[in-house]
This record gives C-alpha cells, sequence and structure tokens, in this order.
C-alpha cells in the first residue's frame, strides 16, 4: 500500500470563506497541511515575520521557535497556489507569486482564478514570466480541483483547465523573463518614464505623464518609441500609454527592481 | 471601439492642420524677414537710412538685425502659441498658459516697437507688430456667428474651407506687399501711395496671418480638450460598469461557488439541490457576462468560457475548446451579444439533446465570426425545430444560409457563420495587447 507523502500547501486568496472551505476539503480528502492567507501582504509576512527575529541578538523562546520555524521556511511549501485578483491591496497575484518564487524557488506555483477579463492579462503574464504548474479554475468541480493539485504534488503534468486554456499560449515566449525586464530600463530617463507611468494608474495622457515625469512631451514620446521593440515581445503591438501603464502595474514586481537610482 | 486618445496623438486631421498652421507661419516668417531684407538693401530712397545721421554703417548693419531677430522672436512665439505647445490640456489653467504665450509676445512687440522708434528710418515695419496685435485680439476674443476668422472649429463646413484659403492668400498677401516694394523706384521717394499702399499690405496681412492661424490653434486644443474628455467619460462609464460586473463577480458569484463547494464537500446530498444550483450558478455567470459586454470591448474568450463551464459541470467532454490566439478579438456590445446567444443556442441545443461530447471552433477572419459546434446528440433536421426555440430565432434573424447542420458520426455539426455586414462596422483584428483594452474591435 503506498502511503501519499504530507504535503505543505499555500493557498493564497481573499475570498476568506470559500478559501477556507476548499483548504479544509484540501486537508480532509488529500490528507496535506494547508496554511491559509486572505492578502499579498500576508504572503510576504510568512518569510518576513520570522527574518526580522532573526535580527534580535538575545532570542526568547518564543524568537528561538520562530528562529526554527525561519529555517524550516526556505522549502516551506512543496505548492503554492494564487489567486490572481487582490483588488483591495491594490496589487496582483502576480506580485505574490514572484515573491513566492524568489524567496523559496523550491515551491511549485499553481494559480486558481476564475479567468475573468480583468484577470486574462495578469494570467497570460503570470504564465509566461513564472514557472507555473498548476492552474485551475475557480469554477471547475471540487474533484477535479483536488485531482489536479494531488498529480502537480506527485510531479505529473497537469493540463490547464479547459475554460482557461484559450487564454494562455501553448508555447511560453522564451524572451519573456523577469531578467529581460531590464531591456525596458536602458537609462535613467526610462526610470522616470515607467515610475510615472506606476505613480499616474489612471488615463496617462503623454502630457500628464511628461509633467509628473519631468520630462517634455516629445522626450516621453521618443522613450516610447525606443521601447516599443522590447514592448513587442511582451505582446504589445505598438502599445500607447495607457496599454504601458496598465502593463507597468501589472508587472510592477518585474519592473520595480531595475528602477532603483 | 477607439482607444481613448492621449495627449496630442492620433488626431490625423489635428496633425494636419497643425502642419499647415505651422508651415503657414514658418512662411510667414520666412518673407517678413525677406521684406526686412528687401527694405533694408532696397534702392528706395526713403527706406535707406542716411548714414549721416545715424551711428555709421556698422552699428546700422547691427540695428537691423536686432530688428530681424526681434521680427523672428515674434513669429517663434506666434508659432509656440498657434501650436498649442503652451497650453495644457485638461488643466482648468489652460487659458492662462495661452494668456501668458500672448503676454509674452506683447512683450517681443513692445521691444520691437522700441526698437524702431530708435530707428525712425524703419518705422515702416511697425505696420507688423500692429498687424500682429490686432490678429491677436481679434483671435481671442468671444467669436461672433458672423464672422468667417472667429467661427468655432468646424471640419469640413464652409467656414473652414474659407479659413484654409485665407491663410493660403496670407503669404501671398506678403508677396504682393513685397512686389510692391521692389517697383518702388529711386525716382519715386515722393510716392506717398506707395507708402501707405504697403503699409496697409503689411498690416493686412499680419491681421489675416495672426488671427487665422491663432484661431485654429484655439480649435486645435478645443478638438483636442473635446476628444479627451469624450475618452475620459467613455473611459469611466465603462470602468463603472466594470466595478459592477466585479461586483457580481466577487459577492454573488462567490456566494453561490461557497454554496456549491459546502454541498461537494459534504455529501450526501438533497436530490437536485447541487445541479439546481449550478443551473443557478451557469444563470448569474451569464447575467455577469452582460454587465461586461456592456462595459465595452470583451473578448470572444469571455463569451465562450460560461459554456464551457457549463457543459463540464454537467460532466460532458469537451472534444475541442478554441485555442490560444484564436479568439482573442475583442468584440463591441452588439457582437457580443449576438455571439453569446449563437453560443448559448447551439450548446443548449446540443446538451438539451442529450449530448455527452461537445466540440467547439471559432473561426474569426476578415469575412465575419464562424461558429462551429460538434456534437454526438445524434442527428435532427432544421426544419423540424419548434417555433419559439432559440435556433429558430437565430435562423429568422441570420437567415437559413448562415445556420446550416451537418452530419458527423452519431451528431451533429451546427455551424453559424455570421457576416461581417451583421457586425456593423470595422476591421477585423485579432490582434490584441496583453492588457486587452487596446484592442481594435470588430464593431459598435
Amino acid at each position: 500500500m503506498v502511503v501519499p507523502v504530507k504535503s505543505h500547501i499555500l493557498l493564497a486568496d481573499d475570498a476568506a470563506s470559500m478559501i477556507e472551505l476548499f483548504a479544509q476539503a484540501v486537508t480532509s480528502e488529500l490528507g496535506h497541511e494547508v496554511t491559509v492567507v486572505n492578502s499579498v501582504a500576508q504572503v510576504l509576512q510568512l518569510w518576513d515575520a520570522p527574518r526580522r527575529t532573526l535580527s534580535v541578538s538575545r532570542p526568547s523562546p518564543a524568537t528561538a521557535s520562530s528562529q526554527n520555524s525561519a529555517e524550516v521556511l526556505e522549502h516551506r511549501f512543496d505548492l503554492a497556489i494564487v489567486d490572481l485578483a487582490f483588488p483591495a491591496e491594490n496589487t496582483t497575484g502576480l506580485s505574490a507569486l514572484y515573491e513566492i518564487h524568489e524567496r523559496s524557488p523550491g515551491t511549485r506555483l499553481g494559480i486558481l482564478t476564475q479567468g475573468d477579463s480583468w484577470t486574462q492579462a495578469i494570467l497570460r503574464d503570470a504564465w509566461e514570466l513564472m514557472p507555473i504548474k498548476l492552474v485551475l479554475s475557480k469554477s471547475a468541480g471540487l474533484q477535479y480541483q483536488l485531482a489536479q493539485i494531488q498529480a502537480v504534488l506527485n510531479h505529473t503534468h497537469v493540463d490547464v483547465d479547459p475554460t482557461l486554456r484559450m487564454l494562455l499560449p501553448a508555447q511560453r515566449n522564451p524572451w519573456r523573463t523577469p531578467q529581460n525586464f531590464g531591456r525596458l530600463v536602458l537609462h535613467h530617463g526610462h526610470v522616470k518614464l515607467w515610475r510615472a507611468l506606476l505613480e499616474i494608474s489612471e488615463f496617462p495622457t503623454y502630457i500628464g505623464v511628461a509633467e509628473h515625469a519631468g520630462l517634455s512631451v516629445n522626450t516621453v514620446k521618443n522613450y516610447r518609441a525606443q521601447l516599443l521593440g522590447e514592448l513587442a515581445l511582451h505582446g504589445m503591438k505598438s502599445p500607447g500609454l495607457r496599454e504601458m501603464s496598465e502593463f507597468a502595474q501589472r508587472c510592477h514586481a518585474f519592473l520595480l527592481p531595475f528602477l532603483s537610482d | 471601439m477607439e482607444e481613448l486618445p492621449e495627449g496630442i496623438s492620433g488626431d490625423p486631421q489635428g496633425w494636419l492642420l497643425g502642419l499647415l498652421g505651422s508651415l503657414t507661419v514658418v512662411l510667414a516668417v520666412f518673407f517678413t524677414m525677406i521684406m526686412m531684407w528687401t527694405l533694408r538693401t532696397s534702392s528706395v530712397q526713403w527706406w535707406r537710412p542716411n548714414p549721416g545721421q545715424s551711428l555709421g554703417s556698422e552699428l546700422l548693419k547691427v540695428r537691423g538685425l536686432f530688428t530681424q531677430l526681434a521680427a523672428l522672436g515674434t513669429g517663434l512665439m506666434l508659432l509656440a502659441e498657434i501650436l498649442g505647445l503652451r497650453a495644457r490640456l485638461l488643466n482648468p489653467l489652460q487659458n492662462l498658459h495661452f494668456g501668458r504665450g500672448i503676454a509674452l509676445r506683447n512683450i517681443a512687440l513692445v521691444l520691437m516697437g522700441g526698437a524702431l522708434v530708435m530707428l525712425p528710418a524703419w518705422n515702416l515695419l511697425g505696420a507688423i507688430p500692429l498687424g500682429a496685435i490686432i490678429g491677436t485680439e481679434l483671435a481671442v476674443r468671444r467669436p461672433r456667428p458672423q464672422s468667417v476668422l472667429l467661427t468655432d472649429y468646424a471640419p469640413n463646413s464652409a467656414v473652414t474651407r474659407t479659413r484654409r484659403c485665407l491663410q493660403v492668400l496670407a503669404p501671398i498677401v506678403f508677396l504682393l506687399a513685397l512686389a510692391v516694394a521692389r517697383v518702388d523706384t529711386p525716382g519715386s521717394q515722393s510716392n506717398w501711395l506707395s507708402v501707405v499702399l504697403i503699409e496697409v499690405a503689411l498690416m493686412a496681412a499680419c491681421v489675416v496671418i495672426t488671427a487665422v492661424l491663432i484661431r485654429i490653434g484655439l480649435g486645435r486644443l478645443a478638438a483636442r480638450m473635446a476628444e479627451e474628455l469624450m475618452g475620459l467619460v467613455a473611459g469611466l462609464r465603462q470602468s463603472e460598469l466594470r466595478h459592477r460586473a466585479q461586483w457580481v463577480h466577487d459577492h454573488l458569484l462567490s456566494e453561490i461557488r461557497l454554496l456549491i463547494l459546502r454541498l461537494e464537500s459534504r455529501p450526501p446530498l438533497a436530490d437536485g439541490v447541487l445541479e439546481q444550483l449550478r443551473e443557478t450558478d451557469h444563470r448569474l455567470r451569464m447575467a455577469h457576462l452582460d454587465e461586461l459586454i456592456e462595459a465595452g470591448p470583451i473578448r470572444i474568450s469571455s463569451l465562450i468560457q460560461p459554456q464551457i463551464r457549463r457543459c463540464l459541470d454537467h460532466g460532458i467532454t469537451l472534444t475541442a475548446v478554441p485555442q490560444f490566439g484564436e479568439v482573442d478579438a475583442a468584440v463591441g456590445a452588439d457582437t457580443g451579444r449576438l455571439i453569446s446567444r449563437v453560443l448559448s443556442g447551439l450548446f443548449s441545443n446540443a446538451m438539451n439533446a442529450g449530448a455527452q461530447r461537445i466540440g467547439l471552433h471559432v473561426l474569426v477572419d476578415s469575412v465575419g465570426v464562424e461558429i462551429r459546434v460538434t456534437d454526438d446528440a445524434g442527428g435532427f433536421d432544421l426544419r423540424d425545430v419548434p417555433v419559439g426555440r432559440g435556433l429558430n430565432h437565430l435562423i429568422a434573424d441570420l437567415g437559413s444560409h448562415s445556420v446550416t447542420r451537418e452530419e458527423s458520426p452519431g451528431g451533429s455539426i451546427m455551424k453559424v457563420a455570421i457576416p461581417h455586414r451583421l457586425l456593423v462596422a470595422g476591421v477585423v483584428d485579432s490582434s490584441v495587447s496583453t492588457s486587452g483594452w487596446g484592442n481594435k474591435w470588430l464593431c459598435r
């Protein structure tokens, strides 16, 4: 008789009731340990909080236990399944996936999404930029979802949910990597442009961006033109400032490392 | 749907007008400088300063250069005003910026006037700043309906055509003035009529050029502002509808999903409760989809998703679904509703007939949109579809040639072709960006 290996799964979704119930089903049906978080901030705290306790020179018994847990955290989760929409935090699950992968590269990554129009671009970005192993639709049946999770934990290849399959390319774009975001920031002028696009969240205009970035309108136009080729590799054909702003908002986790002075 | 306007880009007509305006101003400055040069070097006696009364010929050259530079500065400032470079769109203070441009112009004109006072032999050139002042003041005053020059921007109207003619005529007036100056000979020093004619021609040309070009600049600004405001209003409306759709998703659908999850995870179930709940879930998703359709361009993939989910919920095997890129095209509200209706009709038809395997193919091209649904539910005759059924309505609306059925092993291939003429207008373009909102769409 094969005894299933107990795995540790991280579930991140802002729909608290639903994800708790889903976690219960995963625990009871599959026998895995599940940690539930309801925000991207909580995802980061899972790693950051113990790190802060490590800096205490004379740890108390409580911090000592945190220290132990911090050591374990390096490869704490076998699988992290993250929702893509976190509207209350003004961020997306893509940031959470990026941070999880940065802190724990060994954790397999999964997505739980409805695939609605406002998450489709995030879904595609996540699919192409991160090593996603599992894409589940929230509307899929429970047994199907559980079977998919178990398959990923067994290192078996699983297909993308049929309702989401048409939203994702069969082949990932090899040019889209977190490292290649550096090509979108070739000089300090581009830093100003991207920062302005990140800070002006709605309806950016050339004049608005130029004022915000302290550049002339023509310079903003030139910078945009310089980036068109690279943006095409991210699936954008001659994007306007609004599309560039949406792209920057979605992928800010990948852009930010290149925007520091 | 057009993408929201961004700044000063994407306005071909405005761009053309701007180019014309710029060219005219450049021509005006060019002709002004030629005029000055001609006058300075002309053999007309009363134009030539008497070196004996001035500070010498070298100083005279410096003065002439100064006058030309002043004229150039004036022209450049007019250019900046006309192109609206000082204006800031959607800024309630934009008029102040425009006013600042006029104030700077006035300062330049005063300086130029001062230079002319210092050079009495050149005072005829005072017609240029005088004409510019009159033209500007006329242009920025409240428009009068009967005025040709001051009527608001209206593309392709008689007024606009007249104004364009004036744009062309203005440099010609300059040329005429130049010609008058050239025909004036050394022997005509006392020809006061020539002097008056030149003065009047110069001033009239300046008035016309300045007023026309500033009105064009103002018209461009107004048109651009109106366009941006319309874009903002449309964007806000879509944003509001999208938020509403998101609310339906986040609250109602999540609640339903929670109930389904509870029932699924805690069997045994009451007979039919789960199915009923799934059907309610589907209907809510369709209502949610209606909201999304109203909220602006929607991808065909979003229209397909609820049907695929419904099939899976009913345990139906999907033999084919569209691949990535095949259904990325975004469509407008009318087309979205039509495609959604076709999908609902074909899927419901197959499911009601007891299909266990369903396949969906969607082809989007320049001809239109073709939707094919294959099933294993046995055959039927389209002519036997009872009146009142969804399929019957589709045939009535699209025509029998657009809704066809073919035999397939154990079932049917239902094909609905939505021709391009029913997509109202526009170009089929499946190229999309990752953002999803900058797409060209099939129709309104």
